[in-house]
């Protein structure tokens, strides 16, 4: 089921006309490429992100841990249409989160948010395979990912009785309909009405920081999406997306400007027939090539 | 020795003074009445009605509210005393430091953070942050700009950042060349005013930062900027990493941010003290 949510670049990123290899020779080929006079504060923002993300996944097991950037630099090479150095990225992410929601995310109670980005990593890695045409990396993506999840499902009884706090047991519980969603669960009802039922449960305080937030908004997104019914499709993600909105600061960085998350649903409410409003999170591979130009004219 | 007047200090305003003696010492009121330098004259110091008066040469802590909320200790020691016109006490300022007045609880809590970035330029060299052996100063600080604020102060002058036309205004990063840039980063502490980073490169006071981290045990994530307000260096690591330990004053929180952060720090002792409880 997986890969049923896998989504292609738009051609927006095939029109650049620009050489292929011309922009990572740019970005990689100087020392500062984000000194370059022409850039908008996005654009040096990609190119230094992207030449530091390169970086760190050239030096491998040296680097160290540093999802943060692994995902960052993902963002950066998927927004200027490097999808084989944005599946690297997302691909390399994927089991830092899953060490970081299994290790610090345990004591912080956040091992929910670490297994939620764990598996957007996973899935972007899944879908800029499909885009580059590399069916066998997609399939070993396809494995990664469902890998993930079957280590998160197994964990989530442990979290929730290891935390007293009801909103830690909610945030895990909408992991695993994430999970459920991604890998086709046939369990995935059962997750959605437990979510549900520890949401109504919550008491007045803990609700107000559940009403509204990412989590609230993902779980009636992804159960419009499930639930097949398109023409409902376009309201959930668009509450979605303004809600990510909400997040960016002036001026974006990288972080602001896509959500991999919105990009999973947004692929799979595309699949299913939606017609769907422009998300402003969920940007087409390549959507800011625009940003690097001034680095190969 | 102080080696510049004690800012924060006004004439006329009330202080305490600890006076530790083999022979009995104590706590007093008083009051400031002059400064100058290190020079400090106090209103001699009164018991039940009768003068304390310290011997030269004694040591004493003055503690005084300072202008922002926090408290200045003051460690003197008695240069001085006069009778006439009044009573007065002249002591020479030791040493001196503020202690933060806190508007929120803080609780100690590990997150490591989707995204910490700093507004500037970027470092010298691309591996600054991780590579043993570089301390990741940024290019500026390197260019004989070390010292200045970095005051780039992308809310305010957002629409000059966003359009690269640059704001000198003495302190900003040109804005031809800032932009958010990563920082390697993990938030050791919290409160509903501010964090505590530990930052493998040096981040000066001044410095703008904005962090995107999931809430502790629940409440999803936040986006937030803050000020560098203190920036500590802490040696390496086993890697021989940099470590900075840094204060970070968030800005222009939302009172529903802030809601959400007190609730956080809220359930992070709610939760530490169910797990002592638990053994």
């Amino acid at each position: 089921m997986a890969a049923e949510t896998e989504t292609k670049p738009s051609d927006q990123a095939q029109e650049g006309a620009l050489a292929p290899g011309a922009l990572m020779f740019a970005i990689l080929g100087g020392e500062h490429p984000e000194r370059h006079g022409g850039l908008s504060v996005v654009g040096r923002e990609l190119a230094y992100t992207l030449h530091r993300a390169i970086d760190h996944l050239e030096r491998g097991a040296r680097a160290g841990q540093n999802p943060s950037l692994l995902m960052r630099g993902g963002k950066a090479a998927w927004l200027v249409g490097e999808v084989d150095v944005a599946g690297n990225c997302y691909r390399a992410a994927l089991p830092q989160f899953v060490e970081l929601a299994e290790g610090a995310g345990r004591n912080a109670g956040t091992s929910a948010d670490y297994y939620r980005l764990a598996l957007a990593a996973g899935w972007m890695a899944m879908t800029c395979a499909a885009a580059s045409e590399d069916e066998k990396q997609r399939v070993a993506d396809n494995s990664a990912l469902r890998g993930a999840i079957r280590q998160m499902q197994s964990s989530v009884q442990r979290l929730q009785g290891n935390t007293g706090q009801a909103l830690t047991r909610l945030a895990l519980d909408i992991a695993r309909v994430r999970g459920g969603w991604l890998s086709g669960d046939m369990d995935l009802p059962r997750y959605f009405v437990q979510a549900e039922q520890h949401a109504n449960a919550l008491d007045t305080h803990s609700k107000s920081a559940f009403v509204g937030g990412r989590d609230q908004l993902a779980l009636a997104a992804i159960r419009s999406v499930v639930e097949d019914r398109p023409e409902q499709h376009g309201a959930a993600l668009s509450r979605f997306d303004a809600a990510l909105q909400q997040l960016a600061v002036q001026p974006p960085s990288v972080t602001d400007l896509v959500d991999e998350e919105l990009l999973a649903l947004q692929a799979a409410a595309l699949k299913r027939g939606a017609k769907l409003p422009a998300l402003k999170l969920a940007p087409a591979a390549g959507a800011h090539v625009s940003e690097l130009l001034p680095l190969v004219a | 020795m102080v080696s510049a007047g004690i800012s924060g200090l006004r004439i006329g305003q009330t202080c305490e003074i600890t006076i530790e003696a083999a022979e009995g010492g104590g706590q007093y009121k008083s009051r400031i009445e002059d400064v100058e330098g290190e020079s400090i004259k106090v209103a001699m110091p009164t018991h039940r009605g009768e003068l304390v008066v310290p011997a030269m040469g004694r040591v004493m802590q003055i503690a005084v509210q300072g202008s922002g909320g926090g408290t200045i200790f003051i460690q003197a020691e008695v240069t001085g005393r006069q009778s006439q016109p009044f009573p007065v006490l002249t002591v020479r300022a030791l040493s001196a430091s503020q202690q933060q007045a806190r508007s929120y609880f803080r609780a100690d809590v590990t997150v490591w953070p989707t995204e910490c970035s700093v507004w500037g330029e970027s470092p010298v060299d691309h591996g600054a942050g991780n590579t043993p052996g570089h301390e990741g100063q940024p290019a500026h600080a390197a260019e004989g700009h070390a010292g200045q604020a970095a005051h780039p102060t992308p809310a305010a002058h957002g629409t000059h950042a966003a359009n690269g036309a640059g704001s000198h205004d003495g302190h900003a990063v040109p804005a031809h060349h800032a932009f958010w840039r990563p920082v390697h980063a993990s938030l050791h502490d919290l409160s509903g005013g501010g964090a505590a980073l530990l930052v493998h490169e040096h981040l000066r006071e001044g410095d703008r930062v904005k962090l995107r981290f999931p809430l502790p045990h629940g409440g999803g994530e936040v986006t937030t900027t803050g000020e560098v307000r203190r920036s500590i260096s802490r040696g390496r690591d086993a890697q021989g990493e940099v470590r900075w330990d840094v204060g970070i004053a968030f800005e222009n929180v939302k009172a529903e941010l802030r809601d959400r952060l007190v609730k956080a720090v809220n359930r992070i002792q709610a939760e530490d003290r169910r797990r002592q409880q638990a053994g």
